[in-house]
């Protein structure tokens, strides 16, 4: 199977469980569950739903209503394309440029710190940069969005507030500062940078978020 | 030629002449001259202390130096010049001469003279804390050294009824009375304010943060010897030939203690610095400040020698306790402070090693580190907690010139790009957060 049939395969399940566990979970707790689901569960196979939902009753304290969760989602995962609600972590890249330059800058900018730091460096960084988003004050929407793009830096960076957005930079630049030292956090910042500045056709967005 | 006895007494108790108009109009000229030869030393420290930093904070490394002189010398005016120079019956403290309107031609020029001698101690801790600590918090910090921390251990020492004094501590221009003071509070600020991030990996291994300009440093550093002409040849208070000695003593320190500097490099085998020969010669200077009148001119070099030493030695005794120090302003004010002290009570020309007097001169240093160390420590902390003493990381990552100035010290350089001070002042000013 090809990796694009493969991604709308997960995002048709993705859509399912969101379906099959709206009724149960208010918002919070259910973009909570998408994610533990997009981490564990999105690249096995459907038959592992139990597990999932196993998991669900433990972290949200759901036992009594196990039942009902997972005939909801056996229930969600049969439904057509046109009756699953949608997929809030879908966005596409022209969207983004066009309605959140902040945001988009920021995936470019990163995804160039990325790419200066090589591939070692690089998966260091980003293990630490999941790491901190559990440990620091990071509003719920935030941390589930950018454990979900983490996960994924290829798929596109559900919006975020410019606050959070120049949050999350400084806090790449404290864990840069703390693996590479400040000088040479300094220079891959400021290359990435250059890098963007040429990958956008406004550097408004980039500006805005240094 | 030897000190006459009524400079002898001018020397140690500075007070006599502020409360009486015994200055001549020569050695008011002098004075004058000496106190705009310290002042001098202001920008000194600020290209010094600003070279030693990176570009993204060298403005906010000058306004600190220009801002603390000048929030120095009103408080000294106010309240330090009282309390150092004014009646003193307890020997504790000064009771009379605060805000002064009215006072001798004499008083006036010991004034400004000891004004600048304040905002040099208060300096001192602002290329320490470089690069991490906040504006108005380090402000804060200044007022409180120049209206107690400084005056009150000043008062002990040079005041004629300090308790100190009485029972004869020697320290010529301020080797402890001013630089000690302000190392000990400089210290006291690295360590509640905390590294510059990065400063140390995860091991406690120092990362080396270069200065943007050395040439800066090496400016910074004649400035400072020269101005250290008027600091301690000043210090006689008086127009007299004495001053060739005083000036000599300081000239052949601040070179010994270059060499000290180099010389402890070369035995280590490491490679020669520009900015550790400075500070061996800064803390040469420093060293000899408290002796500079009473040892000859073979003990100025062995005091400036190990002073250069002794700061080179130093720096790396504070890298190993994970203390960030930008400038070596600790070592170089702080140790070689105290061991000028002790020197000038070692080598006291006429009565060499004099335990007595050394034991008085050990008295003094342990004094000034634990009432300047412990009252700048609860000062900063204090500072810490209402006003704020550490920048956010985020005005670590932009530099303290934009993020406390909305400014940049070099906006045509290639490098500041990267933070756009106009869109920086625009979101200041309209509060707005853009869409995301």
């Amino acid at each position: 199977m090809s990796p694009a049939p493969i991604r709308q395969s997960i995002q048709r399940r993705r859509r399912a469980v969101i379906t099959g566990l709206t009724p149960y979970m208010n918002e919070p707790v259910l973009r909570e569950a998408i994610t533990h689901w997009q981490q564990h569960y999105a690249q096995r196979p459907s038959f592992s739903l139990q597990g999932f939902v196993s998991d669900l009753c433990r972290l949200f304290d759901l036992a009594e209503r196990r039942h009902h969760i997972h005939m909801s989602l056996v229930q969600a995962m049969t439904l057509s394309d046109s009756e699953l609600a949608a997929d809030p972590l879908a966005i596409s890249n022209q969207s983004l440029t066009d309605a959140h330059p902040c945001t988009y800058a920021f995936e470019l900018l990163l995804q160039a710190l990325w790419q200066g730091l090589g591939k070692p460096t690089a998966s260091l960084l980003q293990v630490d940069q999941g790491a901190q988003l559990r440990q620091a004050n990071v509003s719920t929407e935030t941390r589930l969005t950018m454990e979900y793009w983490l996960q994924a830096p290829d798929k596109p960076l559900n919006p975020l507030p410019l606050p959070n957005l120049r949050d999350q930079l400084n806090r790449t630049y404290v864990l840069l500062c703390q693996r590479l030292g400040p000088v040479e956090a300094d220079r891959q910042l400021k290359s990435a940078y250059q890098t963007t500045l040429l990958q956008l056709d406004n550097p408004e967005g980039l500006q805005a978020l240094m | 030629m030897p000190l006459r006895r009524h400079h002898w007494v001018a020397l140690l108790f500075l007070p006599q002449f502020a409360n009486a108009d015994t200055l001549t109009a020569t050695d008011t000229v002098w004075v004058a001259i000496a106190a705009a030869l310290v002042f001098f030393m202001q920008a000194g420290f600020a290209l010094l202390e600003s070279g030693l930093s990176r570009a993204k904070n060298s403005l906010n490394v000058v306004m600190k130096n220009y801002m603390d002189l000048c929030v120095g010398t009103l408080v000294f005016w106010a309240v330090g010049f009282g309390l150092m120079f004014g009646t003193s019956s307890n020997g504790w403290f000064g009771e009379d001469q605060f805000m002064l309107n009215h006072a001798d031609n004499s008083t006036w020029a010991i004034l400004v003279f000891q004004i600048m001698f304040a905002a040099t101690a208060a300096t001192i801790a602002s290329g320490a804390m470089a690069e991490r600590t906040r504006y108005a918090g380090y402000l804060c910090g200044a007022v409180v050294i120049t209206g107690v921390i400084y005056p009150l251990f000043g008062s002990w020492a040079w005041n004629d009824n300090g308790w100190l004094a009485q029972m004869g501590f020697i320290d010529f221009a301020g080797s402890t009375v001013v630089h000690s003071v302000g190392g000990w509070c400089a210290l006291a600020g690295i360590m509640v304010v905390g590294p510059r991030l990065g400063r140390f990996d995860s091991q406690g291994t120092p990362r080396t943060i270069p200065g943007h300009n050395l040439s800066y440093v090496a400016l910074g550093g004649f400035i400072l010897w020269f101005g250290w002409f008027g600091f301690n040849g000043g210090s006689t208070l008086s127009a007299s030939v004495d001053i060739a000695k005083v000036n000599l003593n300081t000239q052949l320190a601040a070179a010994a203690g270059a060499v000290g500097s180099v010389i402890f490099r070369m035995i280590r085998r490491h490679p020669i610095l520009l900015t550790e020969t400075v500070n061996g010669s800064l803390a040469g200077l420093v060293a000899v400040t408290a002796g500079c009148a009473v040892m000859t001119p073979g003990f100025a070099i062995i005091t400036g020698l190990v002073a250069g030493a002794l700061a080179a030695f130093g720096a790396r005794i504070l890298l190993a306790f994970r203390l960030d120090d930008v400038v070596g302003a600790v070592p170089v004010h702080a140790f070689a402070g105290a061991w000028g002290t002790l020197a000038a009570g070692l080598f006291y020309d006429g009565d060499l090693f004099n335990s007595q007097r050394v034991m008085v001169q050990l008295l003094g240093v342990v004094v000034a580190f634990g009432w300047a160390f412990f009252t700048a420590l609860i000062m900063y902390m204090l500072v810490s907690i209402l006003a704020g003493l550490r920048a956010p990381a985020l005005h670590e990552q932009r530099g303290l010139d934009l993020s406390e100035h909305a400014e940049t010290g070099y906006p045509e350089f290639p490098q500041n790009t990267l933070y756009n001070s106009e869109t920086f002042s625009a979101e200041v000013k309209s509060g707005q957060e853009q869409r995301p």
